[in-house]
């Protein structure tokens, strides 16, 4: 996978059209289920994936390190969902410590516990457990403090954990 | 730890497995690049219209007047920029007037007369006055261009003129008006009519009629006018040039005319280039060498400026400034206004280029003390006291004694002026130091300075360069050591005057005195002979003159006989006493013995 995606991050530097459609593939898919977790729409997602991918190309042929580009498209992508959820709860966006966010139609416990949790414990939470990334590298995508971004996980867990053993 | 990770990491993979990207998506974002890119596209396609556009609309208005009246497009920019020169032009100027603007333009003033009564503004009356310079038209001609509605560019590019010319024109005057605004006077003196100024040329109009602006003070410059730099000539032209590529200093003698206006005679322009640099480009041109003479002129300054000396003798005006060392006999360390016309000095010069620069001045005149209450007559009178002290040396010929009130009168030979002596004059005497009026008799040589208040010289200092002898011990001295000195007795029968002479000139008064024998003998009275009454008093000419027609006059007298049997007096002591012979009121009766 790595190798692969090297190679067409290489191909995709050098202007290679196609191999920009191959980059799409090797990474949306994990970056759609980050994008989810922090988002909770499909319709949002979409969006910020779009756009994502958009400021991707127009930087394409500056993409010199290709171990960086993961990274760097999902923190291209968190700002864009930023921006959208500021746009969305522009009250509440700046500090995004609302528990509550817009949803479509829940199912199941756990993503009921989810929806629970503030939009950037999430984030931090999927990009933890769901995409295994390091917490170096979340505080590099998320531009906060590990030990901000470790009190996030911690407070994500413990509301997650209390949903699903309680129920509450 | 690790356990609860893998635990949250299952159940939101768990959770999330359903969560995948719809196959649409892609298309989107195919689509959402395309479209950047068509748009992106579409900026560039515009802006390179954009551009295109304004190239043509550049090459088109080069060859199409697109602007009307006011030309291509070049023209325009041309005209924008000349204005904008103008306008410095205008805030330089200020208020200034038509023959100040004429100075800075170097045009004549019936010219910017001529603009000034137009309608135009001030900027625009810069630009046509320089266009109409440049092109060498009549300013008219564009002042009727310019109301015609045309642009500075069109007229410019009609008559020939570029920019640049326009540039340079309003630099050129530019310097100049701000040379004379900055610029601040040096050295200016005056006597009479004559007028001596020295200091930074601050203008020069070099076209006719030409003048000369230095310290304030603006020359004409005529057909008689000497122009001299570097020892050659130099025409006026030339000076603004190198006033353009540096300040220059200038002495000019000139003349103020009975409208008050001045004229050149004599314009010395110097090099202001500092020493360094003036040595670099004349290496050979610095020496140093010392002369000796009079001074005939010195022009004063206040302590910080150079000071123009003229001694002489020698050809080229000394430049004195605050490093000239200056030195007087009985003095020590003087100053440069110890510099006074008459005295005779030596001076060490360095000449550097053409300006001759003096290090050091010794005044060889002995210094003495300045007379207050001259100085303050002086003062009082407007009179500049370098001008009007001067020394003079000569016989004395006169002394009218007066009672003890003074003045008394003085004249010496070679002197046209009687000298008016006062109480304030000093009196010295070789062989006596400090003298007073009394001493002073006719036939001593004298060397006498006087101070001129208005027409009247008055003796600031006598000093008497005849030993002092004293009467008594001189006559038995002269005969002692004399040989040819011998004594005679007599009357007086009368006394002689050489006809159509000075009755007071040495040897034209003699005396006959008959003898006991009845022989008559002529004795001459001398400048040196020493007169006594009976009293040992000192006799005047005057009082001499009168024992003719005393009834008892009989004299003593030492002298010398010579070969055609006449003696020369060396010393007449009247030895009766009479009343009438006793001395005239104006007498002053010093008989101290002196003499």
């Amino acid at each position: 996978m790595d190798d692969e995606l090297r190679t067409v991050v290489t191909r995709v530097h050098s202007g290679e059209e196609a191999a920009f459609d191959e980059l799409y593939h090797l990474t949306v898919r994990q970056l759609y289920r980050t994008l989810y977790t922090y988002l909770m729409t499909r319709e949002d997602v979409e969006d910020v994936v779009q756009e994502a991918y958009l400021k991707l190309y127009q930087v394409r042929r500056k993409l010199d390190d290709t171990r960086s580009v993961p990274v760097y498209l999902r923190t291209i992508a968190i700002n864009c969902a930023r921006r959208k959820l500021r746009r969305s709860h522009p009250v509440t966006a700046p500090g995004e410590e609302d528990d509550a966010s817009d949803t479509e139609l829940v199912k199941g416990v756990v993503r009921e516990a989810l929806q629970q949790i503030s939009p950037a414990d999430r984030l931090v939470m999927g990009l933890f457990y769901g995409d295994q990334s390091s917490i170096q590298d979340i505080c590099r995508m998320t531009g906060e403090k590990e030990g901000t971004v470790k009190s996030r996980l911690s407070r994500a867990r413990e509301r997650l954990r209390e949903v699903i053993d309680h129920g509450t | 730890m690790e356990h609860d990770d893998r635990e949250y990491t299952d159940i939101l993979n768990d959770e999330l497995k359903d969560i995948e990207p719809g196959d649409g998506l892609h298309g989107k974002v195919r689509d959402r690049i395309a479209g950047s890119v068509v748009r992106a596209r579409r900026r560039n396609t515009a802006l390179g219209v954009v551009a295109v556009a304004i190239v043509l609309t550049m090459v088109l208005s080069t060859v199409t007047p697109v602007f009307g009246r006011n030309g291509t497009l070049p023209q325009v920019i041309m005209a924008m920029a000349a204005e904008r020169q103008a306008q410095k032009m205008t805030k330089t100027l200020g208020t200034a007037t038509v023959q100040q603007t004429s100075a800075a333009l170097l045009v004549p003033e019936a010219t910017v007369q001529t603009v000034a009564d137009s309608t135009l503004s001030e900027t625009d009356s810069i630009l046509a006055l320089v266009i109409a310079d440049r092109a060498g038209r009549p300013v008219g001609e564009v002042v009727a261009l310019r109301s015609q509605g045309l642009g500075w560019g069109v007229i410019m590019a009609q008559l020939g003129i570029s920019g640049h010319d326009i540039s340079e024109a309003v630099g050129q005057a530019q310097a100049v008006a701000v040379a004379r605004t900055t610029d601040k006077p040096a050295v200016s003196n005056r006597d009479g009519n004559k007028v001596v100024v020295n200091g930074e040329i601050t203008a020069v109009f070099p076209v006719f009629p030409a003048t000369l602006t230095v310290a304030g003070k603006t020359f004409a410059i005529v057909a008689d006018t000497q122009l001299k730099y570097h020892g050659k000539a130099i025409t006026p032209p030339e000076i603004f040039t190198k006033l353009l590529a540096g300040k220059l200093y200038a002495t000019v003698q000139g003349t103020e005319l009975a409208d008050k206006s001045l004229r050149a005679n004599l314009i010395i322009v110097q090099d202001v280039a500092d020493s360094t640099q003036e040595d670099q480009e004349q290496p050979k041109a610095s020496n140093e060498q010392q002369i000796r003479g009079r001074v005939v002129l010195v022009v004063p300054t206040p302590p910080t400026l150079p000071t123009l000396l003229r001694v002489q003798g020698f050809d080229h005006d000394i430049v004195l400034n605050t490093a000239t060392k200056v030195e007087q006999v009985g003095a020590g360390k003087s100053t440069l206004a110890d510099i006074t016309v008459g005295q005779t000095v030596q001076v060490h010069v360095s000449l550097t280029g053409t300006t001759y620069t003096a290090t050091q001045v010794h005044i060889e005149d002995k210094y003495v003390k300045p007379d207050t209450a001259s100085d303050e007559d002086a003062d009082q009178q407007g009179t500049q006291p370098a001008s009007n002290e001067q020394q003079i040396r000569g016989r004395v010929v006169l002394v009218v004694p007066t009672p003890p009130t003074l003045p008394t009168l003085l004249r010496v030979q070679g002197f046209d002026h009687d000298i008016v002596l006062n109480t304030a004059t000093k009196v010295e005497q070789v062989g006596a130091g400090k003298s007073t009026l009394a001493d002073i008799t006719v036939g001593q040589t004298v060397q006498v300075h006087v101070s001129l208040t208005g027409t009247t010289y008055t003796a600031t200092q006598v000093h008497i360069e005849d030993k002092y002898v004293k009467p008594d011990e001189s006559a038995a001295e002269d005969q002692q050591t004399d040989p040819s000195v011998k004594t005679w007795q007599g009357t007086i029968a009368s006394t002689g005057v050489g006809a159509g002479v000075n009755p007071f000139s040495e040897q034209t008064i003699g005396l006959v005195v008959l003898a006991e024998s009845g022989q008559p003998t002529f004795y001459w009275v001398l400048p040196t002979s020493v007169l006594q009454d009976a009293s040992h008093h000192t006799l005047t000419l005057p009082a001499l003159q009168t024992l003719q027609s005393t009834a008892v006059r009989k004299v003593t007298i030492q002298g010398r006989l010579l070969a055609d049997g006449t003696v020369d007096i060396v010393k007449l002591t009247v030895t009766t006493v009479n009343t009438t012979t006793t001395p005239e009121p104006t007498n002053p009766g010093k008989g101290n013995g002196k003499h």
